[in-house]
């Protein structure tokens, strides 16, 4: 039996994984550059993730290599079940247990490497953290600067008076 | 409040992401109750937040009447062209319905969606006994079960077909006069209890609908029980529908329950489904002289041999669940069948199984079966010659008695019959001999003696069988598994553990994980006092 082809990602700072062609082409990205230039020994820069970034995002795509691809045009925030829309399954939700840089970095290379499922993960994730906050929550939770005037923001919050009474 | 300077404070790792990332994380996080209250709140995080949450039409675009009148007047406002997502759930519904139809009605053309639960108001449906809204693709009308539905049937759109557009369309216990709808280019279907509508008008909205994915009719009163005339070309025909070859190539699911048994056979006989992923169909025997053979297996219904056995690919094991002694259902994989009926008998679950097993490939043939029997009529002949037929490796005995002094009827005298040999074999011959899992709630009385007694004799065989003492036509297995419950029907907790018992029973079990309840035991502890220590907790080990 021959072994699976494979081929070799090279992360911005520089390190390379080998890993199963078919792994490696869960990223469209990834997938269309083999398509391009052909079967080659050359490694495949990646100059947006850098080894530990990429090194989690493989092993995401390493468990879900037999999964079937999403329809390009799927979003899921266009579900019919918003509820639904933001499950999680039970190893996605351990694999992305992360640290907050680490969680971002995921969701940027998931785009830029374009693995739809992955960033679907992420942006649950950060959507079910924002549910049910309170803006000053969230700008606690994310570590964002209030940069609203006093003025600006009491402002906004008279026009949205009507909004406090549930 | 205390602000830090931005030359001071890092760039927030969130705020790096791109508009179009933020934006698809915003639009996860607004719920359907309460939308423009959920985009208030993110519009006052920061200026950059607030920027995307006004500048972007389309989050504005879900209007609820969960919410007052002036957030969904702010939320229309916000909206401007988009096409909007209505709902209006009556139970939790802020607005009046007649004030909240008003609002939107002077948009009734941006409506793309609409989703309304009511029971006991007529104005939500009013509104939609108007014109029908042009752009409309989706529209869900639904009654909650503990509303019943008093008035009449609903006529929509003041009897005018349904928008071109609508492809997705669910009612569930409004009677909706469904034929004048004129439905065609549907995607997704499902009618459940009360819709009216004709066996005619259902295939040809099938026959119109080409691409759709899927379809589920639940329990349509409105359908009749009809003779089988004959050629199925005449039947077809009898229906008012010519061409009974309706190609569903994109179909996925398919549920035909609670329906006529001569409506489920003839969809069947006029659809192809090849690419289908599930199918929930019933066999309703409500009449004498109906069959799952004569009625359903026909051979009208051989050209979806393949994608029935598709169907069961998948499967690792057979369910067959019984909760009564006319309501049986078989689950293979993605395929269940229920059989069940004012006259349906035993022998029918019989024609049911044989139809499987001749149909579906030999991969079916050899699945482990998992039993589950609640509260049955049933004889022990009867019981036998079914085990006989099956490879049952994990049984579930459930009685529903109401109180301990009511006796459970046939689940006792089943364990009863696990614990000997058949008498009428030469050889020693068993009753479920691939038995491995029981779990039952059969424990009150004698019961408990009872599964003692049994699992003592077949134990004891085996290991006759073991040292070469006794032959048998089939070699009898030991449990890997027994699950004890002391509630009625397994829900409440009516009677205490027994140490005493459990004891003897692993003893008598040999390495079988013994169950009472959540509990695993695994020694002499007391129980009793561990089950009420432990009350609120989940699946837990009771150390010895």
């Amino acid at each position: 039996m021959s072994a699976a082809p494979q081929v070799t990602l090279e992360s911005s700072d520089g390190e390379k994984f080998k890993v199963d062609k078919e792994v490696a082409e869960r990223s469209v990205l990834i997938k269309n550059m083999i398509e391009d230039v052909g079967e080659s020994d050359n490694p495949i820069p990646l100059p947006n993730v850098n080894a530990s970034v990429l090194k989690k995002v493989l092993e995401y795509c390493e468990h879900h290599r037999g999964d079937p691809l999403p329809a390009a045009d799927a979003d899921p925030s266009n579900d019919d079940n918003r509820k639904r829309a933001t499950e999680i399954s039970d190893w996605d939700q351990k694999f992305i247990q992360v640290d907050q840089e680490m969680l971002f970095e995921i969701i940027l290379a998931a785009n830029y490497m374009d693995i739809k499922p992955l960033l679907d993960v992420g942006c649950k994730t950060v959507a079910n953290m924002i549910k049910g906050k309170t803006p000053e929550e969230i700008r606690k939770l994310f570590n964002i600067v209030n940069d609203f005037t006093p003025e600006e923001e009491a402002q906004i919050k008279k026009e949205n008076e009507w909004a406090e009474d549930r | 409040m205390q602000r830090v300077d931005d030359d001071v404070m890092p760039s927030a790792p969130i705020q790096l992401l791109p508009f179009e990332l933020l934006l698809q994380m915003f639009k996860l996080c607004i719920s359907n109750d309460t939308p423009v209250r959920d985009l208030i709140s993110l519009a006052l995080v920061c200026k950059l937040w607030r920027s995307i949450v006004e500048g972007t039409s389309s989050l504005w675009c879900c209007i609820s009447g969960g919410e007052a009148v002036p957030h969904v007047r702010k939320a229309l406002a916000m909206a401007k062209d988009a096409s909007l997502e209505i709902i209006y759930f009556e139970d939790i519904a802020r607005t009046d319905p007649e004030i909240f139809f008003g609002e939107i009605g002077r948009l009734i053309t941006q409506w793309e969606s609409l989703s309304i639960t009511t029971g006991n108001s007529n104005s939500p449906v009013t509104a939609l006994q108007t014109n029908p809204p042009p752009n409309l693709k989706t529209l869900h009308l639904r009654a909650p079960w503990y509303w019943e539905w008093k008035k009449g049937p609903v006529t929509l759109f003041e009897g005018e077909p349904a928008p071109l557009a609508l492809t997705d369309l669910w009612v569930d216990q409004i009677p909706v006069v469904m034929e004048p709808l004129r439905l065609s280019g549907l995607r997704s279907l499902e009618l459940n209890r009360t819709p009216v509508v004709s066996a005619g008008e259902l295939l040809r909205v099938l026959r119109d609908s080409p691409a759709l994915e899927r379809c589920g009719l639940y329990d349509l009163t409105s359908l009749k029980e009809f003779p089988l005339p004959g050629p199925e070309k005449e039947l077809l025909r009898f229906q008012g529908v010519e061409n009974p070859n309706i190609r569903l190539s994109d179909l996925r699911t398919l549920a035909l329950c609670g329906l006529p048994v001569s409506f489920v056979h003839l969809v069947l006989s006029a659809i192809q489904i090849p690419n289908l992923q599930r199918l929930d169909m019933d066999c309703k025997i409500d009449q004498h002289g109906q069959s799952p053979a004569s009625d359903l297996f026909t051979t009208h219904i051989s050209h979806h041999s393949p994608t029935f056995t598709a169907l069961t690919d998948s499967a690792k094991n057979i369910q067959i669940i019984s909760f009564s002694d006319t309501n049986w259902t078989i689950s293979v994989g993605n395929l269940i069948i229920t059989l069940e009926g004012l006259a349906f008998k035993l022998k029918h679950l019989d024609e049911g199984l044989e139809w499987l097993f001749s149909h579906l490939g030999g991969h079916v043939d050899t699945l482990p079966v998992n039993l589950s029997l609640h509260e049955l009529e049933i004889s022990s002949k009867w019981f036998t010659r079914l085990a006989s037929a099956l490879k049952v490796t994990k049984l579930e005995l459930w009685t529903a008695s109401s109180s301990e002094h009511e006796p459970e009827r046939q689940p006792r005298n089943i364990i009863s019959l696990l614990s000997q040999p058949l008498e009428s074999t030469p050889t020693q011959q068993w009753v479920l001999p691939d038995l491995e899992s029981l779990n039952t709630n059969v424990v009150h009385e004698d019961g408990k003696s009872k599964i003692l007694d049994m699992v003592k004799a077949r134990h004891a065989f085996i290991e006759t069988q073991l040292d070469g003492t006794q032959e048998a036509d089939v070699v009898l297995k030991p449990f890997k598994e027994i699950r004890l419950r002391g509630g009625r029907n397994g829900i409440s907790k009516d009677l205490a553990p027994n140490t005493k018992f459990l004891v003897a029973l692993q003893k008598e079990a040999r390495g079988a994980e013994i169950w009472w309840e959540e509990f695993k035991w695994t020694g002499s502890e007391d129980l009793n006092a561990a089950t009420k220590s432990n009350e609120a907790g989940s699946g837990r080990v009771v150390a010895g």
